[in-house]
């Protein structure tokens, strides 16, 4: 059998402009998945600004806020909430489906998704999630400690109110959003891909997005239906939460943490790394088949999250907790020097960046391997979190690079070079300092130099807002009219 | 070996939509329906087993499980689901009538079904908030109804579809999804009530 080279120009530029003649060009109605996903990218690139924003504001001004007593506790704890909170449930997943929505179409030969108006209806959803969330810190009494990556029951975190009714209902939509569009990236990838083209062949980004969703359609309902009973037990003034098995019940459903899904972005973010690397050389991995199945491996190895019974509180990381969950990362690094193996003598493109996503993901899984053998603190909230939020953050400068690599077919001229590099450097370096300052304030006595750490992190997390905003910027700039070259190639075809 | 990895460039037209699509996204709502009443079900299982098993009456001392409501409950669900089967034989038979009178009496059966569930929550004689059982009990009373609602929804959609003419002999796709949309319903229900009625 011949190896079919990944792409000329020409070639890609039919595949993900299949439909572009025919597609309805209103950005509201439209059902050409390339539009759809830009929609989303615009979205979750929004959500990332504010939730980077929120963070900013949190570990710049932490000590301040303890100053000023009870008062200023909950002002940070509500701070907090909407950080985690905007991150779990608008960006983390949604940045993937984002990706998925724009690109898994072209790469398996379809162009078109299964559902393009269900793809609508999972954006438009989202909006409405993130109206209701901000709505919650609007009205009085805004959700204060509402923490979905704390190993703490909802009960245990804050009272009861309005505005923590409205917290839950908004993730109950984020999540009811993302098992429909993962529904429709598996009925894409089942029954829309080209013909012959067999599973053990599938692109890798493609094959990942088919794994992350089966993960997500399995463990995203059992969140829901964890919120669920949250929501009635604080709706109703119950005390199921206040139970001490009710631990359980909120690690395995509502814990970001202890849910398989919480490990779909490093899998996806790892097959981006392994697209960008296919596109950039023209050649395929050392052997497709071999690494589709350890992508599939490590989608299997999340599940082992649900066989953990008991959980420590103090412990935010899940490997800390369940060591062999720790496994999931390890067919994902042989996927990773696969890809770095096929890397060798390609030519420098911004979307090499890509590196940055298991680079920042490695120094993650170092932070939570150090969790692991020591005794994690209460101060722990803001040192693992980070840590684990390092591990998913590798998973937003994978979809940027993505983008950078193949959005030059999907916004019809290439994406500035200085601007995506600009974003992607910002994206990583902001990572970086996000997860390391936190991790190294909690290890220090010394109140000056661990309000020092904070504040780096808080340049970390300005510099992932930062990058967020110059990457739609660079999204923007390129959607414009296309290029002579990209003309000639759609009239074409 | 080699393997080919990228797509070769096809037409927008070369792709296959014979339905089955819809065949797929079905399977995906139902195996989301199954683990989100598997949630509940299992929160309810988990507080039941607590405390060595006193939880679950304490401070119910004035609830009345009715049992034979929920047993008329599950009847009525799976009459809808053998209903639907029917609908879906006939549609292939090409027989339109009865097709269209299958889906009408799985609708009326499913909403007499979700009818019965809602009655039994608000006849359980202890309230929401009375103790944690409470709580989990009426949590999974409501998954269910939910799960039944979002069924009857399909079966509506499939009956639209015969009505309309969109079903037929050569295409009855869209009434099997019906169907299992209906089988949902139906197991959302038998969830509830073996974990609720069945062994309290």
């Amino acid at each position: 059998m011949t190896i079919t080279a990944p792409t000329s120009p020409a070639a890609e530029q039919a595949v993900f402009g299949a439909v572009a003649a025919s597609a309805d060009r209103s950005w509201i109605t439209t059902t050409d998945h390339r539009r759809i996903g830009q929609l989303h990218f615009g979205f979750v690139l929004g959500a990332l600004a504010v939730a980077g924003a929120l963070g900013f504001v949190v570990h710049g001004t932490v000590g301040g806020w303890f100053d000023q007593g009870e008062r200023g506790r909950t002002t940070l704890l509500a701070l907090l909430s909407g950080h985690e909170m905007a991150f779990t449930g608008l960006i983390a997943l949604p940045i993937w489906m984002a990706a998925a929505t724009m690109f898994v179409p072209g790469l398996i030969g379809a162009g078109r998704l299964a559902f393009p108006r269900l793809q609508s209806l999972v954006l438009w959803t989202w909006v409405v999630s993130a109206a209701v969330m901000a709505s919650a810190f609007l009205v009085e009494d805004s959700p204060v400690g509402f923490i979905p990556t704390s190993a703490q029951p909802l009960t245990a975190q804050g009272p009861a109110n309005r505005a923590t009714e409205l917290a839950i209902g908004s993730l109950m939509l984020a999540m009811i959003a993302m098992s429909l569009g993962a529904a429709n990236i598996i009925a894409t990838v089942v029954t829309e891909r080209r013909a012959g083209l067999r599973f053990g062949s599938i692109r890798p980004f493609a094959w990942g997005s088919f794994v992350a969703s089966v993960i997500v359609v399995i463990s995203a309902p059992v969140a829901l239906g964890g919120l669920f009973v949250t929501y009635i037990d604080q709706h109703w003034g119950a005390t199921l939460l206040s139970e001490p098995g009710a631990l359980r019940m909120w690690a395995h459903a509502v814990w970001a943490w202890g849910r398989p899904d919480a490990f779909v972005l490093p899998i996806v973010a790892v097959a981006a790394f392994a697209e960008v690397i296919v596109s950039r050389s023209g050649k395929p991995l050392i052997n497709p088949a071999v690494a589709n199945g350890l992508l599939g491996l490590a989608g299997a190895l999340t599940f082992t999250t649900w066989t953990g019974m008991e959980y420590k509180l103090s412990a935010i990381s899940a490997p800390a907790t369940r060591p062999w969950t720790a496994l999931v990362f390890l067919p994902l690094a042989l996927v990773t020097l696969m890809a770095l193996a096929g890397g060798r003598g390609i030519k420098p493109s911004p979307s090499l960046l890509a590196i940055g996503a298991p680079l920042v993901m490695a120094v993650g899984g170092l932070l939570i391997a150090y969790a692991a053998t020591t005794d994690v603190t209460d101060a722990g909230i803001f040192q693992m979190g980070s840590a684990n939020a390092l591990v998913l953050g590798g998973g937003i400068i994978a979809m940027a690079a993505l983008v950078a690599e193949l959005g030059g077919h999907v916004y019809k001229r290439s994406l500035p070079t200085l601007l995506v590099g600009l974003a992607l450097l910002l994206l990583i370096v902001g990572g970086l300092a996000h997860a390391v300052g936190p991790a190294l304030a909690a290890t220090t006595d010394d109140t000056s130099a661990a309000e020092n750490l904070h504040l780096l992190a808080a340049l970390g997390k300005a510099a992932l807002a930062g990058g967020a905003a110059v990457m739609l910027l660079a999204i923007l700039s390129s959607n414009g009219r296309p290029t002579s070259a990209t003309a000639a190639h759609e009239e074409a075809h | 070996m080699a393997v080919a990895t990228a797509p070769a460039p096809v037409a927008a037209d070369d792709t296959r939509r014979d339905g089955s699509a819809m065949i797929v996204a079905v399977a995906c709502a139902v195996v989301i329906g199954t683990m989100f009443m598997a949630a509940v079900a299992g929160n309810y299982i988990s507080v039941r087993s607590r405390a060595g098993g006193a939880v679950w009456w304490q401070g119910t001392a004035k609830m009345k499980f009715n049992n034979y409501g929920a047993v008329t409950g599950f009847l009525s669900a799976a009459f809808a689901s053998v209903a639907m089967e029917y609908a879906v034989v006939s549609t292939r038979a090409g027989i339109k009538k009865w097709s269209s009178a299958a889906h009408g009496l799985a609708v009326l059966t499913m909403l007499a079904a979700i009818n019965l569930a809602w009655s039994i929550g608000r006849t359980l004689g202890f309230g929401v908030n009375d103790t944690s059982y409470a709580t989990a009990v009426y949590t999974v009373i409501a998954a269910a109804v939910i799960v039944m609602a979002v069924s009857l929804v399909g079966i509506i959609t499939s009956w639209t579809r015969v009505l309309s003419g969109q079903a037929s002999d050569t295409n009855w796709l869209p009434v099997r999804c019906g169907a299992w949309m209906a089988h949902l319903g139906m197991a959302a229900w038998a969830t509830a009530w073996a974990t609720i009625f069945l062994y309290k």
